[in-house]
């Protein structure tokens, strides 16, 4: 028979690692007694909380802190790079899909079209999502195309810790979206309002005034 | 006390962190590679991903610490990412290729008959935890084995707590069914 005890399958995790209060636990096992369902359960959640990962050695533990701060210098030294020269970044984003979808499918390509020639899709990461020119001063500039995600590269995270710094005309909504949402790379470019949208292409022009195009 | 005294010192670390000290940041990644790490590997099943993962998701900590407020707990927050990390990494290698899943479960000092009684078992269990949606594992890794309470489930997974239970009894339900199957 179905169990719809949903306190105790609730606790049976708990239960199973040992981390429940004397209470709860006595109730939990007062169940157990008469539940074939959530013994079984427990069994198998006795058995997950028993598996064991597998140990990559203690070299492995003594190099992984190196290699992540020798990842995060070469990070850093890209972003000082960057910010010596503006790259050309733009993407058709959510004011073409504005325009209805056939517009946006067009003006797409069409970019493409036109863009490609100048060179692959790089971003300062090196992670393909962002292209290596702009539209010129004062257009819109957004950071993916229109589905992707912002990708975290030392430009983007510099643009968007300046926004959070001077900008208070972002509205709260999108500050959240902003400060949760890149770091986590749950970010996408049509979550944003299109008054952040200008907020960001502001500050990005006055970050990198000479739209010196890149590589 | 003692516990709290490591809340402090973990506080006092992410500050120094956030105010550009790399040698701070260097000791959160020490203090906590290992769990994260094994978090990782108990999501994806595969010791080269989750070195991988593991180590992207320090970097990323490293670049987003700025923004770090410390409404939750630093763990609570690295496990944000890391999770997202393992998202996007999954998304992207399924595009590219199907993965394999490795099984190498570490030796014990069990009898011969036990430990292959037993390593059959734990492989089987491995490979039933694999076969679970990705959201559904989730759940039950940070349940199960991470200890957590649904709600802070659901700030990892960044969904609500409703969802984190539904996540997670769905996980259990299909973990009973597949185990039941494979034992016919």
């Amino acid at each position: 028979m179905k169990c719809r005890d949903s306190w105790v399958k609730e606790h049976l995790a708990g239960f199973a690692s040992g981390g429940l209060k004397q209470e709860a636990a006595g109730r939990v096992a007062a169940h157990l007694g008469s539940c074939s369902e959530c013994s079984l359960e427990l069994e198998i959640l006795r058995d997950l909380v028993s598996l064991e990962v597998p140990d990559p050695g203690e070299e492995f533990w003594a190099e992984l802190p190196r290699r992540i701060m020798a990842e995060v210098k070469t990070s850093r030294a890209r972003t000082i790079n960057d910010k010596a020269v503006r790259p050309r970044i733009v993407t058709f984003s959510r004011r073409w899909a504005w325009g209805g979808g056939v517009a946006a499918a067009c003006a797409a390509a069409l970019i493409l079209l036109f863009l490609r020639p100048f060179g692959g899709a790089v971003d300062n990461a090196g992670n393909g999502s962002l292209l290596p020119y702009t539209s010129g001063h004062g257009q819109m500039v957004s950071l993916g195309t229109e589905t992707e995600l912002l990708s975290e590269g030392p430009m983007e995270v510099a643009l968007l810790e300046r926004a959070l710094e001077v900008d208070d005309e972002i509205p709260e909504k999108d500050r959240i979206i902003l400060e949760e949402g890149s770091v986590l790379e749950g970010l996408r470019i049509e979550d944003l309002d299109d008054e952040t949208l200008r907020i960001l292409e502001k500050i990005l022009d006055e970050m990198m005034p000479n739209g010196v195009e890149r590589g | 006390m003692e516990r709290m005294r490591e809340t402090d010192r973990e506080q006092d670390l992410v500050q120094k962190a956030r105010d550009g000290d790399d040698g701070a940041f260097e000791e959160l990644v020490r203090s906590h590679q290992r769990r994260l790490y094994a978090f990782i590997y108990r999501m994806s099943g595969n010791t080269e991903v989750t070195a991988e993962v593991t180590q992207s998701a320090f970097v990323k900590a490293y670049s987003g610490i700025g923004r770090f407020r410390g409404e939750a707990s630093f763990r609570t927050w690295l496990y944000r990412i890391a999770v997202n990390t393992l998202r996007n990494y999954m998304r992207d290698e399924a595009r590219r290729r199907h993965l394999s899943i490795d099984n190498d479960i570490p030796s014990s000092e069990e009898g011969a008959f036990e430990i292959l009684a037993s390593r059959q078992q734990r492989e089987l269990l491995w490979e039933a935890v694999q076969d679970i949606p990705a959201r559904q594992r989730e759940a039950l890794v940070l349940r199960v084995q991470e200890g957590y309470q649904f709600k802070e489930v659901a700030e990892i997974m960044e969904c609500t707590i409703g969802a984190a239970k539904a996540n997670y009894h769905q996980a259990v339900s299909r973990l009973k069914r597949i185990l039941e199957e494979e034992s016919q």
